[in-house]
């Protein structure tokens, strides 16, 4: 599903000895995992090259599909459409109304246009946020936005779940219900890769969690990457499928 | 169609009338300088053409009787001779009949004085010496004063016709250059918050940008068509203005017709727009496409 090798990760000065670190990560099909690290680790860096939406040095392969500079932007836009992915800041397009925003990937996808409305409602109803629906999303609360981004990113149902998750320390209720539905997506067949600061939150769902490195490395760590780069940094896996070296 | 109206219903809308107008403004102008080179060079051409730089001698008769050849010749020998002096000729009782008819209302009575026509450019008094030394009854008209004048008014007509020209196609290609950029201005989608939103949610781009540079190129012919109607519609304007300058006789002649535009020229100009429009296109869809493939 995602096979990550050497990829090379832009990390803050305070993490890592130098602007960069190698990461090799492998996520099955169903695979449910938790990143976890402090700001500036390159939780970010992580989900936007998986998600394809920056620029990369290493071996990556996604769907079975060799991704590399020369990959054409039509292959690129259609693996996009396999792929969810929730920001922290996520974008919306202000000229349209939350309901319209959240139908968006519906409509890009090409679901008529009564399917994708029912869906929309269906959504927002099962996650309390349908009194937004003909709100204009410029107007809502920061963390309100974040929610209705989940529920954008989730209504694809994309095989590919990719979400900053830091955000639902503050939102039990929501916290509740999204796992619940993440649940449902893994045992689907989705794989979804969440990332936070906080590991508190990571107790609730059956999941792999990953950390990445939260103190400045000793001088050994630097002589390491810097002699065995494929080595990286010293990530742990405590848990089943996911693989992070 | 249903990407269409997304676009359209999240993407702010882009200056294709502006577009449009800069294409109209480049073939007006390009246009417009092509019919001042060409027509200020017609106009000086013809004006050249009919200006008379004949002189005439005229051998009157004696006593009623013709002038006699010999004579004739002799003077024609020595007219010849002076420097400064082309083209002599005697011209025959027909062309003298003909010329006559002008000078006077009545015809002329038998026999007709014998005149001689030549070019000269040398001292008129020279060639009054000359002619006068053989025959003291001789009349020498010289040229129309008029031929003299006109000159530097022709010089001055094609000097201004050049620099209008000139400066109507600095007009054009800065129209041109108008348009140029309005159509790499759409790069600036590439930061359209809404457009990034739609690429990470997986809309094809590459679409968007073939329909937005088809658009350019259609602005661009639109637009160029206009300013070529309106092109023909000035031209054909001013030319039934100048119409006496031009010497054309009938309404049906027109500046088309009666200048020195081939079909050429006019191909030119009609096939401006749609260089315009393909070029536009072009541009616009390739510099969108280069900035899409350098996202990854």
């Amino acid at each position: 599903m995602i096979n990550l090798h050497d990829l090379s990760l832009p990390v803050a000065p305070h993490h890592h000895v130098g602007t960069e670190q190698r990461v090799s990560l492998t996520l099955q099909r169903g695979a449910l995992c938790w990143i976890v690290g402090s700001s500036g680790s390159g939780k970010t860096a992580l989900l936007e090259t998986l998600a394809l939406q920056r620029p990369f040095k290493g071996v990556f392969r996604l769907f079975d599909q060799d991704i590399t500079p020369r990959t054409s932007s039509r292959t690129l836009t259609s693996l996009r459409q396999r792929i969810g992915f929730l920001e922290e800041n996520p974008l919306f397009c202000d000229t349209l109304t939350v309901c319209e925003n959240i139908a968006l990937p519906l409509e890009i996808n090409g679901v008529k246009r009564s399917e994708y409305l029912r869906e929309t409602s269906t959504i927002l109803s099962w996650f309390q946020l349908d009194l937004y629906a003909d709100r204009l999303p410029a107007s809502l609360p920061l963390l309100v936005r974040w929610q209705l981004a989940c529920t954008r990113t989730l209504i694809r149902r994309p095989p590919l779940l990719l979400i900053e998750a830091s955000p639902l320390i503050s939102l039990p209720d929501f916290r509740v219900r999204l796992f619940s539905v993440l649940n449902d997506l893994a045992q689907s067949g989705s794989t979804i890769l969440l990332t936070t600061n906080d590991d508190s939150i990571c107790s609730d769902p059956p999941a792999s969690i990953l950390h990445l490195p939260s103190n400045t490395p000793s001088k050994r760590d630097s002589e390491r990457d810097t002699l065995s780069p494929n080595l990286s940094a010293p990530y742990s896996d405590q848990r089943r499928e996911p693989r992070l070296s | 169609m249903r990407h269409s109206s997304l676009i359209t219903r999240s993407l702010p809308s882009l200056r294709y009338g502006w577009f449009a107008i800069c294409a109209a403004l480049s073939t007006l102008w390009l246009g417009l300088g092509f019919a001042a080179l060409w027509g200020g060079q017609t106009l000086s051409a013809s004006w050249e053409q009919r200006l008379d730089h004949t002189t005439f001698i005229t051998v009157p008769t004696l006593d009623g009787r013709s002038t006699s050849n010999e004579h004739i010749a002799t003077i024609m020998r020595a007219v010849s001779q002076l420097p400064g002096s082309d083209h002599v000729h005697f011209l025959s009782k027909a062309e003298i009949n003909t010329l006559l008819a002008h000078w006077s209302a009545t015809p002329w009575p038998d026999p007709v004085p014998a005149i001689i026509t030549l070019h000269y450019n040398g001292d008129y008094r020279v060639l009054e010496n000359a002619v006068h030394h053989l025959d003291t009854n001789t009349l020498i008209l010289p040229p129309n004063p008029q031929s003299e004048t006109l000159q530097p008014l022709l010089a001055v007509l094609k000097r201004g016709s050049s620099l209008i020209a000139g400066l109507c196609f600095m007009s054009g290609i800065l129209s041109n250059l108008g348009a140029l950029f309005l159509s790499l201005n759409t790069l600036s989608l590439r930061q359209d918050k809404n457009l990034s939103l739609l690429e990470k949610l997986g809309y094809p781009l590459s679409k968007f940008y073939r329909s937005r540079a088809i658009y350019f190129g259609g602005a661009a012919l639109a637009g160029g068509l206009v300013g070529l109607g309106i092109l023909f519609t000035l031209l054909t304007s001013i030319s039934s203005l100048v119409r006496p300058f031009l010497h054309l006789t009938t309404q049906s002649q027109t500046w088309l017709t009666s200048t020195s535009i081939t079909p050429l020229h006019i191909m030119v100009l009609l096939f401006l727009p749609f260089l315009q429009g393909i070029i536009s296109a072009l541009i616009s869809h390739r510099r969108l496409l280069q900035a899409t493939r350098s996202s990854l």
